[in-house]
């Protein structure tokens, strides 16, 4: 069941509601909590035990944090999503750097606080612009660690009890963990939610445009189709009276023709009117308001002309809403449209009485698929006095299309961005296939490749300090290698979730052996041990989430502590420059591995939704240009032989009048007129929506299409039942497309056969004997793309077979309708 | 002029609405229809090379269309009345009509009287 509108109040900046904050709410919350902490932490540090002004300064960062932390909140409810990260993530970086300068051993805090703004940037952020993040949070951790090796500090350290240190460290530290954890668990919950919404919108779109062809169909035959009819018979007659009664018979005839084209004149409006066309959404609005009952204002700021799938949006939303406006017998409506970078509209809604009555959201939830299916997005809005109005905001990015960002002078970000792609492809080899799906073999092979990684490191290691430990050590990184190797193998014949569980266990303890025997590496090991759970986030359900999450605080905990034993006491034997080496190189491959996952992930989900958002545009823009097709058809073709028509009767009556014997001859001219007009009709509103396709089904509109067709056609079809509309409608478009374009591209010798069976579900065949072509070309045009939107929006799947010179053949193939279709079951066609 | 006949040319890119256009210019009897054309571009070649004293022409046709047509007869050939026919209401089609000078009238309610008043006017 679809969910009503969004409501926001009037006071909510025009933004509100446009993405998805929950996560950032809660990072904010837990991430002022662990600023708090640590303030009062320092606070108390600075009262009791170390009087210094350097702990002022930062308590002073750390408030500004705090500032920047709020102020990135309300940035992202305004619709600023890129400059509330940007935002949090300058004031976090240059704190820590501040922090480290200072006092060193922050950088054992640290390494994962810098994550932080990465890892919440995910959901907002284009793929640009988060590579660019990553990137710049790789060099940052590296700066961060540099400093912490390196700085000489202001002596803080010297004057600090140890204990303090340590307390703040597993008070912080496990903290930032569990907030990395949840993170990356709201990154990828956001997106699925949003994946499945925009597949459930899609699908409502696809049957919102057929049961508009099956309207628009209905009213050509109620409606002038009929009136012409009347009106032929009536000229059957007139032809043959004596001359004297004709101009009498004349005159109702006229009356007639001016009823049935005053009718089809405002189908024709209805359907498209030609204002929107010309002169774009206010005109034609205007247009709209002179014909409307209800005394309308429309207002508009700052309009230009903008894709035509936009305009006829933004037209027949306002339009639903005047109609809803006169329907309810409403004093007076006002539109309002104002594009300032983004189109906002306004029209009236109906009262909160009448919306609460129609709980499941239905009456304007088609508009919003419509809207949301552009780019935009459509509510309702509470104003100051308590009343509701239809609230509808375009961004820019959906009016200006093609309008690509201009990266020339950002050259900062885009080496930024090189730099993250080249760390990238050291994982995962990410660059030779970005757009892949996040696979576990991937993630899996990216900490096999940590293990193996770890061991060079070591021997060097052993080179320059002989410990037999360090045997123990190389001996576990190659275990770990082995077993990740068995799980990878493994892979295919495990639940994903188990494979992920297993290898994070195996990772997180090679990690906590490494902290117990060099606790000098403890400052490295927290991210290393999130790595593991942000890759297993989109395998596991939420129970299993948490009981990971909670594992992975506790076992950073654990490491926390382990860092301050002594182990084996290598970092006293090694030389200072090794261990400075070794832990700067650490801190900044581990920060690119666990973006490296986290990129993975919504590089798999937000390629899932951009493909579902393409197409929903595509139905939408596909369902407007058979809009204006037919009202162009019926402008061409019925409305102008219905005019000729008109205009044959006044000549007729004056002939009449003055040279009788000359009017028999333009009455056969108002008669051609009539019959072609009724024939233009007919033809037309079988193409929208043949009536033989409701009444006899599939099969018998196919044959009827195939017995219409230029092209010699067959139909094969075993005994087959009745399907869902939605599903016969798919099926019937699809095989009357690829006939068309058979005829269009398989040349006049060719025969097509289209073939049916019910296996499963429904399938179809259409083949053609033609040239057959080569499979790249026939991606151009619009008919395969609508095919293929059709048919995936009811659940089914379409395949072409092109080679030169054995023809073309469609295959396609829709799953039973009662498990797909979303309507109850009760819904099918009422049976003749 | 107002006693003598005139000259009518026709513009359609419809064949079956030049051929209505036809009957009510000979149903009409001070009027010679004196030729057809389906765009305005061919409509500006037939004023060229003959004198017309009565263009009636659709507003949206291909190429130049109607309105670029009439703008560019009323130029060159002040005394040619040019009548602009349409299916669509004034407001719906391009601002231009308004300026261009020529007359519009709704296809709709076209015919021999119609067309003696527009010519009665003129001559007045």
């Amino acid at each position: 069941m679809a969910e009503p509108l969004p409501v926001v109040a009037a006071s909510s900046p025009p933004g509100a509601a446009w993405t998805e904050p929950t996560g950032v709410r809660t990072f904010v919350r837990v991430h002022l909590v662990a600023l708090i902490v640590a303030a009062a932490a320092l606070g108390a540090v600075r009262v009791s035990l170390v009087p210094s002004h350097w702990i002022d300064v930062l308590l002073l960062g750390l408030l500004a944090v705090a500032v920047c932390v709020v102020r990135a909140h309300a940035l992202v409810d305004a619709d600023r999503p890129v400059a509330a990260v940007v935002l949090v993530a300058a004031s976090t970086w240059t704190i820590a750097i501040a922090a480290t300068t200072i006092a060193p051993s922050a950088f054992n805090v640290l390494p994962l606080m810098l994550l932080l703004p990465s890892l919440l940037a995910v959901p907002y952020l284009n793929r640009d612009w988060l590579a660019a993040l990553n990137g710049a949070t790789v060099v940052v951790t590296g700066i961060v660690a540099t400093l912490g090796r390196l700085s000489p500090g202001v002596g803080l350290e010297a004057m600090t009890p140890a204990w303090v240190f340590d307390t703040l460290t597993m008070v912080v530290v496990p903290m930032g963990a569990g907030l990395a954890c949840y993170l990356a668990w709201k990154d990828h919950h956001a997106m699925t939610a949003k994946a499945r919404d925009l597949e459930r919108s899609r699908r409502r779109l696809v049957a919102a445009t057929d049961g508009e062809r099956d309207r628009i169909a209905r009213s050509l035959r109620e409606g002038p189709e009929r009136q012409l009819t009347r009106a032929f018979n009536e000229l059957r007659r007139l032809r043959t009276v004596r001359p004297a009664n004709a101009t009498q018979l004349l005159d109702e005839l006229t009356a007639h023709l001016q009823a049935a084209n005053a009718e089809l004149r405002q189908l024709t409006h209805g359907i498209y009117p030609a204002e929107l066309a010309e002169h774009g959404i206010e005109q034609a609005l205007r247009a709209a308001a002179r014909l409307c009952s209800v005394s309308t204002t429309v207002t508009a700021t700052g309009l230009t002309r903008y894709p035509s799938e936009v305009e006829a949006t933004v037209y027949f939303c306002c339009l639903r809403a005047l109609q809803h406006a006169e329907a309810r017998e409403a004093t007076s409506a006002v539109i309002q449209l104002t594009d300032d970078g983004q189109l906002v509209f306004e029209a009236p809604a109906p009262p909160a009485a009448e919306l609460a009555a129609n709980a499941d959201g239905s009456l304007y939830r088609d508009l919003a698929d419509r809207v949301g299916a552009v780019g935009g997005i459509l509510r309702l809005r509470l104003d100051a006095d308590g009343s509701l109005r239809l609230h509808g905001l375009i961004p820019r990015t959906a009016l200006y299309p093609d309008r690509t960002l201009n990266t020339d002078g950002r050259w900062g970000l885009t080496t930024l961005a090189r730099l993250w792609f080249f760390f990238a492809r050291q994982w995962g080899r990410a660059g030779k296939n970005d757009s892949v799906e996040p696979s576990v073999s991937t993630g899996i092979r990216a900490l096999m490749a940590a293990a193996a990684g770890s061991l060079p490191l070591i021997a060097a290691v052993s080179a320059v300090v002989p410990d037999a430990w360090l045997l123990v050590l190389g001996a576990s990184a190659a275990l770990v290698w082995l077993l990740l190797r068995r799980v990878l193998r493994a892979v295919h014949r495990m639940p994903a979730q188990t494979a992920v569980t297993v290898a994070a266990a195996v990772f997180c303890s090679y990690v906590l052996v490494v902290t117990l025997l060099i606790p000098i590496t403890a400052s490295c090991a927290p991210t290393m041990m999130v790595i593991p759970v942000i890759l297993a986030v989109p395998y596991l359900p939420h129970r299993r989430f948490l009981v990971a999450m909670a594992a992975t605080i506790a076992a950073v905990t654990v490491a926390v502590v382990a860092g301050r034993l002594p182990g084996i006491g290598l970092q006293e034997q090694a030389p200072e420059w090794f261990a400075d080496l070794a832990i700067i190189e650490l801190a900044a491959l581990n920060s690119t591995l666990a973006l490296f996952f986290a990129w993975q992930n919504r590089i798999g989900m937000s390629g899932q939704t951009q493909r579902l958002n393409e197409s929903r545009r595509r139905i939408v823009a596909a369902s407007e240009r058979e809009r204006r097709r037919i009202e162009r058809d019926l402008h061409d073709g019925a409305q102008q032989r219905l005019v000729a028509a008109a205009v044959e009767t006044r000549v007729a009556q004056r002939l009449l009048a003055e040279q009788p014997d000359l009017a028999d001859e333009a009455l056969r001219a108002l008669s051609e007129h009539l019959a072609e007009a009724l024939a233009q009709l007919r033809e037309l509103a079988h193409g929208i929506y043949p009536s033989m396709l409701v009444r006899g089904g599939l099969v018998e509109a196919l044959e009827d299409a195939a017995r219409r067709s230029p092209t010699p056609a067959t139909v094969q079809a075993s005994e087959l039942r009745r399907y869902a509309p939605q599903t016969e409608q798919s099926v019937y478009f699809c095989c009357l497309e690829a006939l068309q374009n058979a005829t269009k591209h398989a040349g006049s010798t060719a025969r097509v056969t289209i073939g049916l069976t019910d296996d499963d579900g429904l399938t179809f065949d259409v083949r053609d004997t033609g040239p057959g072509c080569d499979p790249a070309t026939l991606g151009a045009g619009h008919g395969l793309t609508n095919m293929q939107d059709r048919l995936i929006a009811v659940g089914g799947t379409l395949s072409v077979h092109a080679v030169p010179g054995a023809g073309v053949h469609i295959h396609g193939h829709v799953p039973t309708a009662d498990q797909n279709d979303p309507r109850p079951a009760s819904h099918v066609w009422p049976t003749p | 002029m107002s006693s003598g006949r005139a000259s009518v040319l026709v513009v359609d890119d419809l064949p079956a609405f030049r051929r209505t256009l036809h009957d009510v210019v000979v149903a009409c009897e001070r009027f010679d229809l004196v030729g057809e054309a389906s765009s305005g571009e061919e409509a500006i070649a037939v004023v060229e090379r003959r004198p017309v004293d009565l263009v009636l022409m659709d507003v949206k046709m291909p190429g130049i269309g109607g309105i670029a047509a009439a703008d560019h007869l009323m130029r060159r050939h002040p005394d040619v009345l040019v009548v602009l026919l349409s299916v669509h209401p004034a407001h719906a089609l391009p601002t231009e009509l308004m300026t261009c000078g020529a007359e519009f009238c709704d296809k709709e309610h076209f015919g021999p009287d119609v067309l003696d008043e527009l010519w009665r006017n003129r001559c007045q």
